[in-house]
């Protein structure tokens, strides 16, 4: 795992965990809610490998049933660590053979930048490997589709151990001392309930990613004006990020 | 394992793939990866497997990606597996991926080589990876089939046949990893010609496929070759490729 400096609480989400908030409340009104929280036993062997259709058991997030999936940072003091939410079957009791899937990961962590920040939490999640466990995933439409093997529901597999080994994954980043997880498999329209979380999370990360990938900083002419002009922590980073173009440059001459 | 099969264009090629593609849908403790690299689509067709998205169509998604400039590398490099596993069309034990063809302008050369890379990681996942190349030497020289282990060459009985057979062969011990390379001779009428002697020729012979209705009749009426019964062609195949180690009992 890469070792970052120690820095301060990090804010870009701030309003979206408002709106976090707000879902897993609605959530946790409906019976088919359930939380787990011992990551300890939760552990599940690692492995890799392509899961063809006729060894699926279940296959998760197929676009047209829904399937969204974000990941978040913020202040550790506003994560619930170690939680494990399920909204919906688990795979192990689904009828269908395809389920949506929704997932919001949140990351309470103490980086010294955001960007930095953004890589080091993507490969702890994205890193996850399960034996009889297969994800693709793709950042810019947030989509995330999976399918677990015959052979590792038989022998237990449930979306809590999925759950349990991002958390301790990210829990592995240097930086990250909390780490929370809320998946849906409720149906389209539970799933579609994150959609503004998701929407609000990719704006943001495009707008971050572009001013670390670009040299200029003349904001009239950029697209994510408005992004910035929102949020104040995104602005902060831009400020950061001209003066030390303007350092660069001084010392270039 | 990476098998290619190359030859001439015309001399059956594409039908030797779709018949070792079935040989190797019937051997279910193995997962195969074939992958349809000829531009015109011909294995997909004989499988009667048309995916719903080519290799081409991933390509454009990836240029795509890349011109909105809002994700990294490894942003793209997560992309390109998603975007690859739904081009994929999968038949029990084997997954079919069609190259396609590229039909807009400009240059790929780092998108190509992004895919070819992915494709080759991709392949890792599988027991054995069969590409039905493009006819003639081209995608061997431009280092597309560098990963290839083995060459499975195709010829009819021409001599033009051959002579693009070994050239194949030539330019594929410079661009390839190649640790194997045999000859099948295909749509051969007079089977008792014993062509070991006959052909003079530095590639391994494996063995002739002779001319077969079946085959003809499958080709004509365009039905899927993953429906084609015992027949001497499929017969005759079958027990080359054992002999190549190709279905999985030895390795060549």
């Amino acid at each position: 795992m890469i070792l970052l400096s120690k820095g301060g609480a990090l804010g870009i989400f701030d309003d979206l965990l408002e709106e976090i908030s707000r879902i897993k409340s609605e959530f946790e009104n409906r019976s088919d809610y359930r939380v787990v929280k011992n990551l300890d036993k939760l552990s599940w062997e690692e492995g890799s490998g392509l899961i063809l259709q006729e060894e699926t058991a279940v296959e998760l997030g197929d676009p047209r049933l829904g399937s969204l999936m974000t990941l978040l940072w913020c202040d550790p003091s506003r994560v619930e660590d170690g939680n494990i939410a399920l909204v919906g079957p688990d795979i192990r009791h689904a009828s269908e053979r395809k389920l949506p899937l929704g997932m919001i990961v949140i990351a309470g962590a103490r980086f010294s930048d955001e960007y930095d920040c953004y890589r080091a939490l993507r490969e702890a999640v994205y890193g996850v490997k399960l034996k009889g466990f297969m994800a693709r995933m793709m950042p810019s439409r947030n989509t995330i589709w999976c399918r677990v093997s015959k052979d590792a529901i038989s022998s237990g597999f449930s979306l809590f151990h999925l759950g349990g080994a991002i958390l301790n994954s990210l829990k592995g980043v240097g930086g990250v001392s909390s780490a929370e997880i809320v998946m849906v498999t409720a149906g389209k329209e539970q799933v579609e309930r994150i959609r503004p979380v998701v929407e609000g999370a990719r704006k943001l990360v495009d707008a971050m990613i572009k001013m670390y990938s670009e040299m200029n900083f003349d904001c009239e002419t950029c697209d994510y004006k408005y992004v910035c002009e929102e949020v104040s922590e995104l602005r902060k980073i831009r400020e950061r990020l001209k003066e030390k173009a303007k350092d660069k440059g001084n010392k270039g001459k | 394992m990476i098998v290619a099969i190359c030859g001439k264009g015309g001399v059956g090629k594409t039908t030797v793939a779709a018949i070792t593609a079935k040989e190797l849908s019937e051997k279910k403790d193995l997962k195969a990866l074939v992958v349809d690299a000829d531009p015109a689509g011909g294995l997909s067709m004989a499988l009667g497997l048309m995916p719903k998205k080519t290799i081409n169509d991933v390509r454009k998604e990836i240029v795509e990606e890349i011109k909105a400039g809002l994700r990294d590398e490894k942003d793209l490099a997560i992309s390109l597996d998603y975007l690859l596993n739904t081009a994929i069309k999968e038949y029990g034990n084997l997954a079919i991926l069609a190259i396609g063809r590229p039909e807009d302008e400009g240059c790929y050369c780092r998108v190509n080589v992004i895919l070819k890379d992915a494709i080759e990681g991709l392949a890792e996942n599988f027991d054995i990876a069969l590409i039905d190349a493009e006819a003639g030497i081209e995608q061997v020289n431009r280092k597309v089939l560098s990963a290839v282990d083995y060459m499975l060459l195709i010829t009819d009985t021409s001599v033009k046949g051959l002579k693009v057979a070994e050239t194949i062969l030539s330019v594929g011990k410079r661009m390839t990893a190649m640790r194997g390379a045999g000859l099948i001779i295909n749509r051969v009428r007079d089977t008792d010609i014993d062509y070991q002697t006959h052909i003079n020729t530095p590639i391994e012979i494996l063995g002739v496929i002779p001319e077969d209705e079946t085959v003809k009749r499958f080709d004509e009426e365009g039905k899927s070759f993953l429906e084609i019964p015992p027949c001497p062609a499929r017969e005759s195949l079958k027990a080359l490729l054992n002999r190549a180690g190709l279905l999985g009992n030895t390795v060549p």
